[in-house]
C-alpha cells in the first residue's frame, strides 16, 4: 500500500483554506502542522481580540473567542497532528544562511526547516512565491 | 440519548435491541465515541455496517498475558475458525469474513468522514461570521509582528540616546 501523503497546514489556510482542507479531508490524506503555525495562529487571533476589545465590537469579540477556543478541538477533530520537531544550532546557522540570502520570511524559513527536519515537503498555504522560494511543495488555497 | 452504566446486565434499549456497555473499559469508550448512540444501538445502522439482521453489542474482556482475549459467545465461531479485523490504532473489530469486515471498515471510514466535514464546516462559519476568512498570511505576520512589543525600557533608553 502507498504511504499517503502528508500535508502542513500553514496559518492562513485555517483562516482561508477550507475548501482545499475539505478536498484533503475527502482523500483522507495526512493532515499535520508545525508548532510555530500554532504560535503564528493564536498570535494572529490575541491581534484581532485586541482590536475588538479596544473598538468595543462586543458581538465581534464573542466570535473571536469563540473561535480562540474552539481551535484545539478542530485539530483533534480533523485529526490534525502538531509536530514539534527540534531545532538546532546547526538550523539557526542555516536560517541565517537562508535569510542572509534575502526575501525570506524568518518566521516561514524557521517553519520549513522544521518540516524538513521529519522528512516534510508539502504545505497549503495562500503564499506560493515565498513558500517555493524556500523550496517546499506548495498546495495553493486558490 | 444517553447511555446507563450496567455492570453485567444487557441494557435494554427502547427498539428491543439489548447492548452491553462498560465505560470503564478503554476500547468499549473509544468504540462508543466513535459512533453516535443511534447508530450504535438502532438496528438499522447495525445491519447496514454488518450486513446481517442483528443487533450490535460492546462487551467488556480482559486481554491475556498473550494479548488474547475471548470471543463473545453470541458470535458463531468455532475453535480454529478464520476470522478477519478491522483494526485502528485504539481498537480493532473481528468478523467472521472479509466481506463484513470491508463494510464495517466502509461504513466507519464513511462515519469518520462526514464528521470531520461537519467539524470543517461549523469552523468554516465562525470564521466567515468573524470576518476572518480572508485573512492572509501577510496579514496575519503583521498580526504577529504587531502583538511583539519592544519592553518600555529599551524605547527610553533609544529616545535618551538620540538627544
Amino acid at each position: 500500500m502507498p504511504k499517503k501523503q502528508e500535508i502542513v497546514i500553514d496559518t492562513s489556510a485555517f483562516f482561508a483554506g477550507t475548501k482545499k482542507l475539505r478536498s484533503y479531508i475527502g482523500r483522507a490524506s495526512k493532515l499535520s502542522t508545525i508548532d510555530l503555525v500554532i504560535f503564528e495562529f493564536t498570535k494572529a487571533m490575541e491581534t484581532e481580540i485586541a482590536r475588538a476589545e479596544g473598538s468595543g465590537r462586543t458581538r465581534r469579540l464573542e466570535l473571536l473567542r469563540g473561535l480562540r477556543d474552539r481551535f484545539p478541538g478542530l485539530l483533534q477533530d480533523l485529526e490534525i497532528e502538531v509536530r514539534s520537531p527540534e531545532f538546532s544550532s546547526a538550523d539557526v546557522g542555516r536560517l541565517y544562511s537562508m535569510l542572509s540570502d534575502g526575501g525570506c520570511d524568518s518566521g516561514d524559513t524557521m517553519i520549513w526547516l522544521k518540516m524538513q527536519r521529519v522528512g516534510l515537503h508539502t504545505i497549503l498555504t495562500d503564499n506560493v512565491s515565498n513558500w517555493e522560494r524556500l523550496g517546499a511543495k506548495v498546495v495553493d488555497l486558490g | 440519548m444517553t447511555y446507563t452504566r450496567i455492570q453485567d446486565e444487557p441494557l435494554k434499549v427502547p427498539d428491543g435491541s439489548r447492548t452491553h456497555l462498560r465505560e470503564s473499559t478503554p476500547d468499549a469508550k473509544s468504540l462508543a465515541q466513535r459512533w453516535e448512540p443511534q447508530q450504535l444501538l438502532n438496528p438499522t445502522t447495525a445491519r447496514s455496517a454488518v450486513g446481517h439482521g442483528v443487533s450490535v453489542t460492546v462487551l467488556e474482556r480482559k486481554v491475556d498475558g498473550k494479548r488474547r482475549v475471548t470471543l463473545p459467545s453470541i458470535l458463531g465461531l468455532k475453535e480454529g475458525s478464520k476470522v478477519v479485523m478491522v483494526a485502528s490504532p485504539d481498537s480493532a473489530i473481528i468478523a467472521p469474513d472479509r466481506r463484513i469486515a470491508e463494510n464495517l471498515a466502509k461504513a466507519l471510514h464513511k462515519l469518520e468522514m462526514s464528521r470531520k466535514l461537519v467539524a470543517l464546516k461549523e469552523w468554516e462559519k465562525m470564521i466567515a461570521e468573524a470576518g476572518l476568512s480572508g485573512l492572509t498570511s501577510e496579514s496575519v505576520d503583521r498580526a504577529v509582528a504587531g502583538r511583539i512589543q519592544r519592553p518600555k525600557y529599551l524605547n527610553a533608553q533609544e529616545a535618551r540616546d538620540s538627544d
